[in-house]
């Protein structure tokens, strides 16, 4: 069974550095972004994983410290960039001319 | 079979973790530095985990996952939100000396001139082998581990790590707690709070998120600073989750902030550092020494001042993510 | 498989990947200009130092050494506040000169032509005319 988790996790972690092909080409903000959310969840699955294995529960917690706060960068980013944007515009040139003042948030 | 298979997770792992360093750092786009560096966060958790340190990626967890990811991506957005506000040439300002195409600078930087190459490379490969040198013939040290062991019966806490931050040198964690301080201190000798920018996310799922996820939070935060005395958790650990908790408060309504009011505010950020003091210096007297406990009030003492630093560490960190001295407080 | 395994135990192979690190981390802190890349930089040199730490106390048998997990933890709380601090700065630099880059000093014509900070931070024409539009 260990070896059976030792291999789960070592393919989740293959599937992660899969995923940074998503983080490396983009194109836009919002794919990366959403790669690095897909992380924080697989994150949390080898960490369980390795709970089992390496035998120490205290990885529990760990992994619930990560479920919980994985989604913090998420609210700062769609603080920041709002809804999403039409792909393939370089992202310097976003929304430059159009910074939001309206206090339509609350 | 097992152990081969731990031994290919770990060269998976750092090799992960090697090309997302130098992923981030070669990027000319701002942004995807950022978010490769959220994914570094993660993968050192990994590591950590690896090398018997729950604590450590305890840590990581709440700071890579929820701080630092956060203050990053506010940062871009500043940086964008100025170099917006001086290319439109704002009345009061004099016009930029660099000119508009500097402002192009705000979320890119340009791949580094080649020149920088061979020296930069060579100095960094002198640096990295002889440390790699130095590691590999270094014998291995039982360290200090058996002596902490040895005296865990007077530390009054059974979670080694703990008994070690907060008794056996808590002149590190005291002088922790106020480089801590002493880092809000300098952010808010640079100005005052100035908004911070925010988009509009129209749509219940934002608030929805917030209202189920900060609750949750500060139970979490609260369960592992009590869990720090016999497991892995501790201080330092509940105060980056509750200061993620607080973090996600300000980013729920970044525009109408809610300002705390100014004394208590103060002494929240104050309270670890000044009740660690206060309990230290009557340790001077009436215990072992300056931060020394008499063994049977160890526990106690030692709570007390894990609740004050959790209380100042998640408070800091929350006003270093606003950065700024509060409005309002001129006098 | 067995004697590879054991050469390559935790111990030896995360303090030789965390000084890599450090090594990249200075190479980035070199090289690039911009103030939060460089942050960055300094930051990934600081996970290569707590590696170091974290995996010389995993090496032999039984529990790894507390009192350098102690230290790293402790390193982590500081390196995140001192980023923090770093970051406010570099927004301070880019309200005040418009740039979140070390320049060399106020743009006058005084300074040496074979200054090689400021001739690299005026964008190149090719940079412009690929991000112009």
């Amino acid at each position: 069974m260990i070896t059976f988790y030792l291999m789960a996790a070592l393919f989740l972690l293959a599937t992660i550095l899969l995923g940074l092909i998503r983080v490396l080409r983009g194109p836009g903000s919002g794919d990366r972004m959403l790669a690095a959310q897909l992380f924080g969840t697989t994150g949390v699955t080898i960490l369980l994983l390795l709970s089992m294995t390496l035998e120490t529960p205290a990885l529990v917690d760990v992994a619930l410290v990560f479920a919980l706060l994985a989604v913090v960068a998420a609210v700062a980013f769609v603080r920041q960039h709002g809804l999403p944007e039409p792909s393939g515009t370089p992202v310097h040139q976003r929304k430059n001319d159009q910074k939001t003042e309206s206090d339509d948030d609350r | 079979m097992s152990n081969l298979l731990l031994v290919i997770f770990d060269l998976v792992l750092l090799a992960g973790l090697l090309g997302v360093a130098w992923r981030c750092l070669a990027s000319t786009d701002l942004f995807r530095a950022v978010v490769l560096f959220i994914t570094f966060g993660l993968l050192l958790a990994l590591a950590w985990v690896r090398l018997e340190a729950p604590d450590i990626a305890l840590a990581e967890a709440a700071i890579g996952a929820g701080i630092t990811g956060a203050l990053l991506l506010v940062t871009l957005e500043r940086l964008r939100s100025i170099a917006v506000e001086r290319r439109r040439g704002r009345p009061d300002q004099p016009p930029d000396p660099a000119g508009a195409d500097a402002l192009l600078h705000a979320l890119h930087d340009p791949p580094p001139p080649r020149r920088t190459f061979v020296p930069a490379l060579s100095f960094a490969l002198v640096v990295g082998g002889l440390m790699v040198t130095a590691l590999w013939h270094q014998p291995d040290a039982v360290g200090l581990e058996p002596v902490v062991d040895e005296h865990m019966g007077v530390s009054g806490v059974d979670h080694p790590i703990t008994a070690v931050l907060l008794n056996f040198r808590a002149y590190d964690t005291f002088l922790e707690l106020a480089i801590v301080l002493i880092a809000l201190l300098g952010a808010w000798s640079l100005g005052r709070y100035d908004r911070l920018p925010a988009r509009p996310a129209p749509g219940p799922i934002l608030p929805g998120t917030l209202r189920l996820l900060v609750p949750v939070a500060i139970v979490t935060g609260v369960y592992i600073l009590w869990a720090g005395s016999h497991a892995p958790g501790g201080a330092f650990q509940a105060g980056a989750i509750l200061g993620a908790a607080g973090i996600l408060l300000v980013l729920a309504r970044p525009r109408d902030l809610p300002m705390a009011p100014s004394t208590p505010l103060r002494l929240g950020l104050t309270a670890g550092v000044g009740l660690f003091l206060a309990i230290g210096i009557v340790g001077l007297f009436i215990g072992p020494g300056l931060l020394g406990y008499p063994p049977e009030w160890a526990y106690p003492l030692i709570i007390v001042i894990e609740i004050a630093a959790t209380l100042s560490i998640a408070l800091t960190l929350v006003a270093l993510f606003i950065a700024g001295r509060p409005a309002g407080d001129d006098h | 498989m067995e004697w590879l395994a054991q050469q390559l135990a935790p111990g030896l192979i995360y303090p030789t990947a965390g000084a890599l690190l450090f090594a990249l981390g200075l190479y980035g802190l070199i090289r690039r200009h911009h103030l939060v890349l460089r942050i960055l930089a300094l930051n990934i040199m600081g996970s290569g130092v707590f590696m170091v730490l974290l995996g010389i106390a995993a090496r032999g048998e039984g529990a790894p050494d507390p009192v350098a997990q102690a230290l790293t933890l402790t390193g982590i709380v500081v390196a995140v506040s001192a980023t923090a601090f770093a970051l406010a700065l570099v927004v301070r630099l880019a309200r005040i000169t418009g740039q979140a880059m070390m320049l060399p000093g106020p743009p006058d014509d005084e300074a040496p032509v074979d200054d090689i900070s400021r001739e690299e931070h005026a964008p190149s024409a090719e940079y412009e005319r690929e991000h112009r539009e």
